[in-house]
């Protein structure tokens, strides 16, 4: 896929966020399509392409007026946003359609999670019959299952991993939308109950009702268009096991997931993670930036806790993350990763609360369930 | 300071209902050797790779010959969580490990470590487990694992 072929045209996210039990998952998902629509200035019926993930695309086109000529729903968890605009780019590069809405709503708090098409505990799935039964139900501790071995293996502290909620309250206190903005400490981390232990509650995401939507268009169109637009430069994917099957990843220390994601991207790009001025890393559990950005190559393996631990990526850090507070301290619905595309247009477009200076690239990447799927992609304002 | 409470996931009501392993007719065998005091492997006629979880297609290189062995229920201690409460199904009060198992064949499998204290000091990375089986539920058996103790080794 040729680098800055393709550009983000419109972007917002649900009206609300947090608590929203006034709209349903697909309310929600309406509800920011019909933002990104505003922020491009179109109208429903001018957007030829749909994905819409979780819930069906025929009843989301129906509700929003559309006619696509071309619809993608692929869901592996978390990152299935960012595969979506991957499939989007080559839909349209394949001339099945021009411009292209990416819509997600997920009201993860008021409602439950979504309805249908992923259904983690399907009866006779790999997970319901081998994993589920063990973790209790408990599937942050499917999550977890890797960091107890990490810290084994690399000496990362308890401390250096609750480090990572502490550095994201100071962003999110930034970010007028953010669930928790009050400043934290290590100490007030560590006396959090356990949820699956080394997890505990301080180091787990948020349960939110949120939604977002994307507008994607080629490059060339992409000047026709009231904002500024943001580049897609660079892209990478990459499966490896079931969503909630741990024991299938061959290296659970060094996923190789990541890697070849990374690889791709950054291939795709012609960058290395030494040009990226903006990182959001989904952050479901506060281990998952320390596998990333070793991962994505900005660390090496076993430096990514005192990294962040010596504050490397808060503010005023030379490499700054999750800026928008992450899933841990803004929001986090379900599957969060149109909500870590969505901070990294708001920082290249200078739209975000907690801007950084002359930020000209952003690496977005998300997870989808424990190391079963990645996705990443590279932005810039720079064509 | 006001959180959102539960862990992540951990108001998914449909999980609750879905603990219960439902058995499809690749994994029949596998359940079949459980019920009987047995892990069973799939190994690979073409390529001799063993693999977890069964399925009719080798993951190594696509064969359709696969073979069933009896693991030897050797395994080490690879990785660990502690969660809080095991679910009622399991007849354990208080915590319990969940467990990553490296088999002596080779595959990495999702387990629990029982018979020893459930804390982060009983349990050793890499220690020596062996097979052994508890109820679950309605199931007379599943798969767990215990330590070995130095008097056995
Ligand atoms: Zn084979």
């Amino acid at each position: 896929m040729s680098s800055a072929g393709f550009a983000i045209v419109g972007a917002a996210e649900s009206t609300r966020i947090g608590k929203v039990p006034e709209l349903s998952s697909v309310g929600l998902a309406l509800d920011a399509a019909a933002n990104a629509l505003a922020d491009a200035g179109l109208e429903a019926a001018q957007v030829d392409g749909l994905t819409t993930g979780y819930m069906p695309p025929a009843n989301v086109a129906q509700l929003l007026g559309m006619k696509p000529a071309w619809v993608d729903n692929t869901v592996v968890g978390g990152c299935s946003w960012m595969n979506q605009l991957r499939n989007a780019m080559a839909a349209i590069a394949a001339g099945y359609c021009e411009t292209v809405l990416i819509t997600y709503g997920e009201s993860g708090r008021s409602h439950g999670f979504l309805p249908n098409v992923l259904d983690l505990g399907a009866p006779g799935s790999i997970e319901q019959q081998f994993d589920l039964m063990y973790c209790s139900g408990n599937r942050a501790s499917l999550f977890a299952m890797p960091v107890a071995r990490y810290m084994h293996e690399t000496g990362m502290t308890h401390e250096q991993l609750a480090s990572v909620p502490v550095v994201q309250r100071e962003w999110a206190a930034m970010n007028s939308r953010a669930k928790l903005r009050e400043p934290t400490t290590v100490e007030a981390v560590l006396a959090s109950r356990v949820i699956a232990w080394p997890i505990l509650r301080d180091m787990c995401c948020l349960v939110s009702d949120a939604g977002g939507a994307l507008i994607v268009t080629s490059a060339e169109r992409s000047s026709d268009f009231p904002k500024p637009p943001v580049y897609v430069v660079g892209t990478g994917s990459s499966l490896e096991t079931g969503l909630m099957s741990p024991a299938g990843v061959e290296d659970p220390l060094r996923p190789g997931l990541v890697r070849r994601s990374a690889a791709q991207a950054f291939g795709s790009a012609g960058l290395t993670p030494a040009d990226i001025d903006h990182l959001m890393i989904y952050d479901a559990f506060a281990h998952t930036p320390i596998f990333g950005l070793e991962g994505l190559g900005f660390v090496e393996f076993g430096e990514a806790g005192p990294f962040i631990a010596e504050r490397n990526t808060a503010p005023g850090g030379r490499l700054p993350m999750n800026t928008n507070g992450g899933g841990l301290c803004y929001a986090h619905s379900g599957s969060y990763g149109m909500l870590c595309m969505q901070e990294s247009i708001r920082q290249l477009r200078g739209e975000a609360e907690a801007q950084i200076d002359g930020a000209r690239t952003s690496l977005a990447h998300g997870w989808g369930g424990f190391w079963s799927a990645c996705a990443t992609i590279i932005f810039s304002n720079q064509r | 300071m006001e959180g959102d409470g539960d862990a992540p996931y951990g108001r998914d009501r449909r999980l609750k209902t879905h603990l219960d392993p439902v058995f499809t007719p690749e994994t029949r065998p596998y359940w079949e050797g459980v019920a009987q005091g047995e892990l069973r492997l799939c190994t690979c006629c073409s390529c001799d790779r063993c693999f977890f979880p069964p399925s009719n297609v080798c993951p190594g290189c696509s064969s359709r010959e696969i073979d069933w062995r009896i693991a030897s229920g050797r395994a080490t201690l690879y990785s660990f969580v502690i969660n809080p409460q095991a679910d009622e199904r399991w007849g354990i009060e208080g915590p319990m490990s969940v467990a990553m198992v490296k088999l002596e064949e080779g595959p990495m499998m999702l387990s629990t470590v029982v018979h020893c204290p459930q804390t982060i000091e009983a349990l050793r990375f890499d220690m020596n487990l062996r097979l052994v089986f508890r109820p679950y539920g309605d199931l007379p058996r599943v798969a767990c694992f215990e330590p070995v103790g130095q008097a056995d080794e």
